[in-house]
């Protein structure tokens, strides 16, 4: 990296006046970007970590209160475990989750059948109706008396739960509405599963492989590079979970829904304490963080790159 | 150290100071706030005050019309510059980033006294004070309580209340063998009427007498029918505990579990959702409802004979007891001119054609008692404007925290319907939590 970075230096140093000349201008053609990164998330950002340190509650200047707002998460906040518990519950369910029906539908919508490319379209539209608009129609379909998903369990002689207003089904359900807008994910996937050569397939078929055999040995193994970017993606999104949850249970029933960025939300604009939100929004980017770092590091054990 | 990280280093640092010197800024301009009122009102330059609401675009049309109408005229000096639809998140959020917004009105009155504690609103007592009014005497008392503090401060004016109240379906208590027009009088002939009009066929239920495991906003209303405080009005401590309380959420479960109280759950958790409110389904008999219900039956064209009136009570003492909520107007910290601010506010919140009008068109009550007199045409909805205007109606909560409040109070509600927490239980913990983060306002 340093000797990169070296590397890097020697070439400036040894670039030709027409060639500072364009890196200067470059520069300047991307200065509105790096002004507005700097001003916009830059110092927002770092100003979060002044704020987490004092009482900010918006209006009143704020006063420095050191670690107190890390301590009272820590020692005296029931819900802020609880929002943590549901947000790596939500995670541990609709990650893998996640990653086995976009993988599932991509191998589907690869084989070549007439009229694949209306499917396609087909699974890719949910990702493009507003969360709040989905969110409303999966009330309905949640619904326990009149709801789709309970009559069709009718039919085939299952009563269904109350989904959203029980505590133990509500997770589950929210897993649910986040799958079915998975789209633009099982793109991803179709385009790697394209970009697999048909020799290996060919080869696999000459050495008298199954489909079983051709998909854990040739398929997966290839697309390790996508379900990684997917993992880390997703890992991301899963922390922040927020607005189907804000929409459909407002953290209920008996903060079974509570998740992280819910709660801070509350505590930000609800009970206007900035502060404690502030800190709270840190922890939450260092545990993202730490399960980031988790899977690229362990990424060098099963994510394989062609040679 | 590595001299090579130096840029990133001294970026963080500026972002830093950047970032505390952004909060003593606030500090000077804070201060710089006047505090002395202007004995003598009249503006002689012209100024433009900011109003923001709460309000959908038709609402703020008409309330720009009735501003042409009553207020420029005898206010050639102040223009008034109206936005709708803004929430109280959003006006946090754009007075903290420094943007001027002179007069607000919210659509919840909780945040009133969490704001003026953290020091966003202007103290209007001094301005009240050159009115010469009795506040009492001007407003219906029970919507004032969420704008005054207990030392008798006013950080808000009240705008168009509402409240809840008793309906019950005429056609399904003729069908039960009841008479249309004796609704229950009392907590135990609620309960008796509950069981006559519930129907359960094959097991499960079809028809619910009484609208058992209601909106938490709803259950608050049952507890004050049966003598339940939600906070100690002299000494401002949270009274979550308070047996009548639990009582009150005992006898509703009590009677979920005569019906089992899964069947009840998965019976009340169809009936989520816009325009899916049982009682006017005629799913529920018995229920309690804002009202605004009274105008949302008649624009829906259902055709739905049914009354109105004040929920039965456990004990006479606590008669006519009904929820009052205001939109409350009130002045912000950063506007330049508080005193015209005021004296808009201070018209807005008095001047009875507004209260009546506005309060019609968006379903509300009026706040000041000169509009209640023929305020509708609509009997019904004169109950409502009585109601709101009774010995026992008032705030539920109106303190400090009552908007972390109303969060533990649902989660309790929902923790006891689903069973995983008794009344006595789930209120401790309430009480517990609301007073722990009471004390921090002190």
């Amino acid at each position: 990296m340093l000797k990169e970075l070296r590397v890097q230096k020697e070439k400036i140093r040894s670039l030709t006046k027409q060639e500072k000349r364009s890196l200067r201008l470059g520069l300047a053609f991307i200065s509105p970007w790096i002004v507005g990164f700097l001003i916009l998330i830059l110092y927002p950002i770092f100003s979060s970590l002044y704020y987490s340190f004092t009482d900010f509650a918006s209006f009143r200047p704020p006063n420095w209160v050191g670690l107190n707002n890390y301590v009272e998460l820590f020692t005296r906040d029931d819900k802020f475990f609880l929002s943590l518990y549901n947000t790596i519950f939500f995670f541990l369910l609709a990650m893998p989750a996640s990653v086995i029906v976009a993988l599932a539908l991509a191998i589907l919508l690869n084989s070549k059948l007439r009229g694949m490319t209306f499917f396609r379209s087909l699974f890719f539209v949910p990702t493009i109706v507003p969360a709040v608009a989905s969110a409303a129609v999966w009330m309905w379909i949640l619904n326990p008396q009149w709801g789709l998903l309970n009559a069709a369990l009718r039919l085939v002689g299952i009563h269904g739960p109350p989904w959203l207003s029980s505590p133990d089904w509500a997770k589950p359900s929210l897993v649910l509405v986040a799958l079915w807008g998975i789209g633009s994910e099982v793109i991803i996937y179709l385009a790697a599963l394209q970009g697999i050569p048909r020799d290996y397939y060919e080869a696999a078929l000459v050495d008298g492989a199954n489909s079983w055999q051709r998909t854990f040995s040739i398929t997966i193994p290839m697309i390790t590079p996508v379900i990684f970017f997917h993992l880390v993606n997703g890992t991301i999104w899963a922390f922040q979970y927020f607005t189907e949850a804000y929409i459909m249970t407002g953290g209920g029933p008996g903060n079974a829904t509570l998740f992280y960025s819910l709660y801070l939300y509350r505590n930000a604009f609800t009970n206007v304490k900035m502060g404690y939100a502030s800190a709270q929004a840190w922890i939450l980017f260092i545990v993202v963080m730490v399960a980031t770092l988790i899977i690229v590091v362990s990424s060098k054990r099963w994510v394989y790159y062609e040679e | 150290m590595n001299w090579k990280r130096l840029p990133f280093v001294i970026l963080i640092c500026a972002s830093l100071i950047l970032a505390a010197c952004g909060g003593t800024q606030k500090t000077t301009e804070a201060t710089k706030a006047p505090v002395a009122v202007a004995t003598n009102p009249p503006a002689t330059e012209p100024v433009t005050l900011v109003f923001w609401n709460g309000f959908n675009a038709h609402e703020v049309d008409t309330l720009n019309q009735m501003i042409e109408k009553y207020w420029n005229p005898t206010h050639p000096n102040i223009k008034i510059e109206a936005k709708g639809e803004v929430g109280p998140d959003q006006i946090l959020t754009a007075v903290s980033g420094g943007e001027t917004v002179d007069v607000a009105i919210l659509w919840d009155p909780t945040p009133v006294k969490v704001w003026a504690y953290q020091g966003a609103l202007v103290d209007l007592t001094p301005y009240i004070e050159t009115q010469n009014a009795n506040l009492e005497d001007i407003f219906v008392p029970a919507g004032l309580e969420w704008v005054k503090q207990p030392d008798g401060h006013y950080f808000g004016l009240p705008f168009v209340n509402f409240n809840r109240g008793f309906y019950w379906n005429k056609d399904l208590f003729r069908k039960a063998g009841l008479d249309p027009e004796k609704p229950p009088q009392n907590i135990t002939e609620l309960a008796e009427y509950a069981r006559k009009l519930t129907i359960v066929e094959n097991g499960e239920i079809k028809q619910l007498g009484w609208a058992i495991n209601q909106d938490p906003s709803n259950l608050i209303e049952l507890a004050m029918a049966f003598g339940g405080h939600f906070y100690d009005a002299q000494t401002g401590k949270i009274t979550a505990t308070d047996p009548k309380i639990i009582e009150a959420l005992k006898w509703d479960v009590s009677l979920a579990k005569e019906f089992g109280l899964e069947k009840v759950n998965s019976f009340v958790a169809g009936f989520t959702g816009a325009g899916n409110d049982p009682f006017v389904l005629g799913k529920v008999a018995m229920t309690l409802s804002g009202c605004w219900t009274v105008t949302f039956i008649k624009n829906a064209g259902v055709t739905l004979d049914y009354g109105v009136g004040a929920l039965p009570t456990a004990d006479p003492a606590y008669a006519r007891s009904n929820e009052v909520e205001t939109n409350p107007i009130v002045v912000l910290k950063n506007t330049k001119h508080p005193q015209q601010a005021f004296e808009f506010a201070w018209f807005l919140a008095t001047n009875p054609d507004v209260s009546r009008e506005f309060a019609n068109l968006v379903s509300n009550l009026p706040q000041v008692k000169a509009a209640m007199k023929n305020f509708s045409s609509d009997p019904k909805t004169m109950v409502f404007v009585d109601l709101s205007n009774s010995p026992n109606a008032r705030g539920w909560a109106p303190v400090t925290v009552s908007a972390f409040y109303i969060t533990e109070w649902t989660t309790a509600v929902q923790n006891i319907y689903t069973g995983s927490a008794t009344p006595e239980e789930a209120m401790e913990v309430v009480n517990k939590n609301v007073q722990a983060e009471a004390d921090k306002y002190k």
